[in-house]
């Protein structure tokens, strides 16, 4: 629908041929093959594939991108009104990337999305007044008919084609008189059949000519951008710039990206992408024996301010500082308790009303890593587990894919049946020193004995839960290769490390490049050819990371170049 | 009570909280003996048994089983009731050897139990690279495709509403997987990434499960009419108009087709299907053919009745217990569930319908289960694997680690008295199709499968269970102890449906065959 739509305006554009060659300038495909050299506006080296992972093809939103939708046609007030009978997802429980599994509209979906449609067309023709142009029992059928195309219009995201509007008020409706509708009903029933339309419940990347590569629409572009930096469709400013062919460009849509980036739901939402990334959801819910922590009473109240303590960090962390700052920062903001009870250190002199302010950590910690937040999110209902934390750090910051668990190797069994009593340390070093272990624990156990003077709730401790003593032996290590081996003493400077690796970025590009896609059942950023290369190792996240170098190196400049990437912008052509 | 007399008055009370009725064709179709629709019950427990008390003493029709305590048959001495034995069939020996797959245990084993098919891979989640993909349907869209008589279509072969509802009580698993957390699998496919062997795979698409209750009964039992009392004519009137809607939608899906690349058009197709379920449910309305009269609704549940979900649960491996246990949640959402199946099977909503209480890598909490500390609260998946032996969990009560085998007896004991308590009220439960009036477990065949045969992974020596069924053929009442593929169940269980010739009539199928004939002495044409 979207492509015939903006052929239809070819006047205005200079003919789909023409469009396409033009974009195709601007937002080049190919970054010269797999493994050599640059592309136009690309200059990424060595990397695997094509920074145009995902052919043509159209993505349903995701449920939070549903409620949203309804939020921005109806208002926040209405939309309430609208979803109350439905679950509707929280800021904190969502996938990465945002849908998996239910690629398409399942039964089950279909049911829920049939029931907000007839919720909100209950609402419409309670609301008439209020909601439309046409009075409180609407009699007009041109009135009527003018609202439900600019409904539509918002609702499919994109001006109407003329085969989309003789739809709602051709065919749909003289169905709908032929059943007997008054006007009034038709309003409403028009509004059910737009919410229940393909056209809202999915966004479609298909570019100008689906049987070509080449670039999404503006308007495709500019739904693509928008939910992903916003989880909410285009608005008025973004539309009329797709609407002026102004996101031509990576400069233009960096723009674009740059407003957006400054709003309140885009930080929301991204912010809270990352908590759930971390797993920082954890925190609150997770359950510890009181034996983990010793003298110290961890309370729920206790476990809700850890939580608050992790958003609060990202939320002062992302929009200012560098991405690497994550790992590497010195200060938190955080409670009176948690400073001086976790930390150990004054509480904050100046804080908000929620009673959390600025403190600088202890010399030992750095970052996310070393953060009661974090580490609270992983432990066990015993305490913290090296080999879990290692795990956590190697799949989330350093991107590796972490191996399975060898569920039928007896030897496995055997040994840790023998390593019982044995302190982490002495596990580790078993571990290290034998073949079937240490094939796969080199690559990540390091991560999580550096912690181990953490205890569950981040505690610093000197000695374990059975009284052996916890020193430099414990955490100095070698990190892995994966984040170039070095030799490390302390957690924090494995977070300096960590950082200085770059890991992060490439991980937080892989993963954002994915979120920003949807749904990478066809493709997305992972790099799937392992023995070439790691993950982040596609051209897709080298192609971002190349000009990201460029900036400022903050996550807000991250989430920038993805949503003017090449990556982003380009489909190849439909299969 | 005349034809005309009960529409009229049904419609008469109709309150908004379920569908429009005209009278049942089935009502009638049954007044004149055409007795009630069969129906299907796909039902799964996790991480396979303890042979040694699993089997009981003697088999055939004299089988005995250990009731008070451990002993031969512990396992399975919930079923083991005058009202029950009746309609059990217990089985045990199968094997999945030449079902072929590139997953793990639980993770192929899941799929290869429900579809009985070569896998073509694995699926790349994000995760671990061991999450199976479906080679084939499952045996409940099978036999939906295969047996007319289980599904209502209209007369351009559309099935008329839902026509099958999956269901699941916990959905915590280990990285990220599908497959052992979907039993039911489609015939439509599609291309995803996997992680082995590599590249592009077709996978038939799972039919993803819904995890709550208060969704399950939304899904099946929300009206289609807004507003309270209505007459007959607005009834027609206001179904009119929602089917202008679905019509509207089924026009653009087709506009969208055309407009996509052809590798969408299953997607697209899938929406489409789902649409047209609903529509035909509405046509059949409009023009007087309806679902039922007179048949229990469920009570709706509580929407925080639900099981939990997770998605990368690894840690639990390093220490299974925890300070909460789950058997009581997991017992209510499983009653919700199940009379939400029963309820849709009596008003003849669906046909067809699945039951899985938890992914065979689940992380369902139970305490009390090591009789030595009564105390202790232990995650189920993860401590099976405390041991790895396959001769641990197929021999007796070892010396060693005994309380990781004491778990697991009472952790498979716990899910057979809830799955008991379910298929008695099938059994109590008044077939509203059956002019005799009989229970619905008269007419439901519930084969109970799990993924693997011990929790060690091996796939030698699985259990299954058939309950219900009698008058469809089934010879319940039985132990037998079995060898061969595990497809052979599923033949047997399609003789229900299918007779004698179910075999030949399933020829077109992807299942694997060789080996797969149905097991004598299992199922008889109803007299």
């Amino acid at each position: 629908m979207s492509a015939r739509s903006h052929i239809e305006r070819r006047g205005r554009l200079g003919g789909a041929g023409s469009f396409a060659r033009l974009a195709a300038g601007l937002f080049a495909i190919g970054c010269g093959g797999s493994e050599s050299g640059a592309a136009a506006g690309g200059g990424t080296s060595a990397c695997v594939g094509t920074p145009v992972v995902v052919p043509k093809r159209v993505v349903r939103l995701s449920e939070h991108q549903l409620f949203n939708s309804y939020t921005s046609l109806f208002g926040t007030a209405a939309a309430a009104e609208i979803t109350r009978n439905e679950d509707r997802p929280s800021l904190l429980e969502r996938e990465f990337p945002p849908i998996s599994g239910d690629i398409g509209v399942s039964e089950g979906l279909l049911g829920k999305y049939d029931r907000l449609a007839q919720s909100a067309m209950d609402y419409v023709s309670q609301n008439a007044a209020t909601v439309t142009p046409c009075g409180a029992t609407p009699s007009d059928k041109a009135c009527v008919q003018e609202y439900l195309l600019s409904f539509a219009e918002k609702a499919f995201r994109h001006p109407l084609s003329s085969d989309e509007q003789v739809a709602i008020t051709g065919q749909l409706w003289t169905e709908m008189a032929a059943a007997g509708a008054t006007v009034a009903e038709a309003l409403g029933y028009g509004v059910y059949a737009i919410l229940s339309s393909p056209s809202f419940l999915y966004r479609t990347e298909l570019g100008v000519d689906v049987a070509a590569d080449g670039p999404l629409t503006p308007h495709e572009l500019a739904t693509a951008v928008a939910l992903f930096l916003t989880d909410l469709p285009p608005d008025d400013e973004l539309l009329a710039a797709a609407a002026a062919n102004a996101l031509r460009t990576p400069d233009q849509v960096r723009a674009q990206a740059t407003r957006l980036l400054e709003t309140t739901d885009a930080r929301a939402n991204l912010e809270s992408a990352l908590i759930k990334y971390f797993a920082l959801t954890r925190a609150p819910t997770a359950v510890l024996n009181p034996e983990a922590t010793p003298g110290l009473a961890v309370t729920g109240g206790l476990q809700s301010s850890i939580f608050h303590e992790g958003e609060l960090y990202m939320k002062n962390l992302l929009w200012s500082r560098p991405l690497g700052d994550l790992l590497t920062s010195r200060q938190t903001w955080t409670s009176a308790p948690i400073a001086t009870q976790i930390y150990g250190v004054a509480a904050p002199t100046e804080v908000d009303a929620d009673g959390f302010g600025l403190v600088a950590l202890p010399d030992d910690r750095a970052g996310l890593l070393t953060l009661s937040t974090f580490l609270l999110a992983g432990a066990r209902p015993t305490g913290g587990s090296p080999v879990a934390r290692g795990l956590a750090v190697n799949g989330s910051i350093v991107c590796e894919v972490n191996p399975p668990f060898p569920e039928a190797d007896p030897n496995v069994t055997v040994a840790i049946a023998g390593l019982g009593d044995k302190s982490e340390l002495e596990k580790a070093e078993y571990r290290a020193g034998a073949p079937q272990c240490a094939r796969c624990h080199r690559q990540f156990d390091a991560f999580g004995m550096v912690l181990e003077p953490y205890d569950a709730v981040g505690r610093f401790r000197t000695a374990d839960l059975e009284g052996r003593p916890i020193d430099a032996h414990w955490t100095t290590t070698a990190l892995p290769q994966s984040v170039g081996g070095a030799m490390v003493t302390n957690a924090a400077e494995a977070a300096r490390a960590l950082a200085a690796s770059g890991a992060l970025d490439r991980c937080m590009a892989m993963n954002f490049i994915n979120y920003a896609l949807t749904e990478v059942s066809r493709g997305g950023a992972n790099n799937t050819d392992l023995a070439r290369a790691p993950q982040t190792g596609s051209c897709a996240v080298q192609d971002v990371i190349h000009t990201f170098a460029a900036t400022d190196r903050s996550f807000a400049s991250l989430m920038r170049e993805i949503a003017a990437s090449r990556t982003l912008a380009l489909r190849s052509r439909g299969q | 009570m005349s034809y005309r007399f009960a529409r009229r008055s049904f419609l008469a009370g109709i309150g908004g909280a379920f569908g429009l009725a005209a009278l049942l064709r089935n009502m009638e179709a049954a007044a004149q003996g055409g007795g009630p629709p069969p129906r299907f019950l796909m039902m799964h427990w996790p991480v396979g048994t303890i042979r040694d008390q699993f089997i009981p003493t003697g088999s055939g029709t004299s089988y005995t089983t250990s009731k008070t305590g451990q002993g031969p048959g512990y396992i399975i001495s919930p079923f083991d009731t005058p009202e029950l034995r009746p309609h059990t069939i217990v089985l045990h020996g199968f094997n999945m050897d030449g079902i072929r797959g590139q997953g793990g245990g639980h993770e192929d084993g899941t799929g290869f139990a429900t579809t009985g098919a070569h896998s073509p891979g694995t699926r790349a989640n994000g995760g671990e690279d061991d999450d199976g993909c479906a080679g084939g349907p499952s045996w409940d869209q099978i036999l939906l495709k295969n047996v007319p008589a289980l599904s209502r279509r209209n007369a351009q072969g559309t099935i008329i509403g839902k026509g099958y509802y999956n269901t699941i009580c916990d959905r915590r698993v280990d990285s990220y997987e599908t497959s052992t957390r979907c039993l039911s699998y489609s015939y439509d496919q599609q291309t995803i990434n996997s992680a082995r062997p590599g590249g592009a795979i077709r996978e038939n698409k799972p039919l993803l499960p819904e995890m709550s209750p208060l969704s399950a009964y939304k899904d099946l039992f929300s009206g289609f009419l807004p507003g309270a009392t209505i007459t007959d004519r607005e009834a027609l009137r206001l179904l009119k108009l929602r089917k202008s809607v679905l019509d509207y939608s089924l026009r653009e899906l087709d506009r969208l087709k055309t407009l996509g690349p052809a590798s969408e058009r299953e997607k697209i197709d899938s929406h489409g299907g789902a649409v047209r379920k609903l529509e035909a449910q509405l046509s059949e309305q409009i023009a007087g053919r309806g679902t039922t009269g007179t048949c229990p609704l469920p009570l709706m549940p509580e929407a925080a009745l639900t099981g939990q979900d997770g998605e990368s649960l690894r840690g639990d491996y390093e220490d299974p217990r925890v300070n909460t246990s789950d058997e009581t949640t997991h017992e209510a959402v499983g009653k919700a569930h199940a009379a939400i199946i029963r309820a849709a099977f009596a008003c003849d909503l669906i046909r067809v319908a699945t039951f899985q209480w938890s992914p065979g890598t689940n992380h369902v909490a139970f305490k009390g289960v090591d009789p030595n500390a009564p105390d202790t609260i232990w995650m189920h998946h993860p401590l099976s694997h405390r041991v790895t032996s396959a001769a641990f969990f197929n021999g007796s009560r070892p010396a060693e680690d005994a309380y990781v085998w004491d778990a697991m007896v009472n952790i498979n004991r716990w899910y057979f008295q809830k799955t008991a308590d379910i298929v008695n009220e099938l059994r109590l439960q008044v077939d509203p199709q059956d002019p005799k009036g009989g229970g619905l477990l008269n007419h439901t065949v519930i084969p109970m499968v799990t993924e693997v045969a011990e929790a060690s992974h091996t796939r030698e020596g699985h259990a299954a269970i058939v309950f219900g069924g009698g008058k469809l053929g089934m010879l319940g009442g039985q132990y037998r102890s079995v060898s061969g593929i595990h497809n052979q169940l599923w033949v047997t269980v399609a003789q229900a449906f299918l007779g004698a010739d179910a075999v030949s009539k399933l020829a077109g199928e992807v299942y694997v065959k060789t080996g797969a004939n149905p097991i004598p002495g299992l199922w008889a044409a109803p007299a």
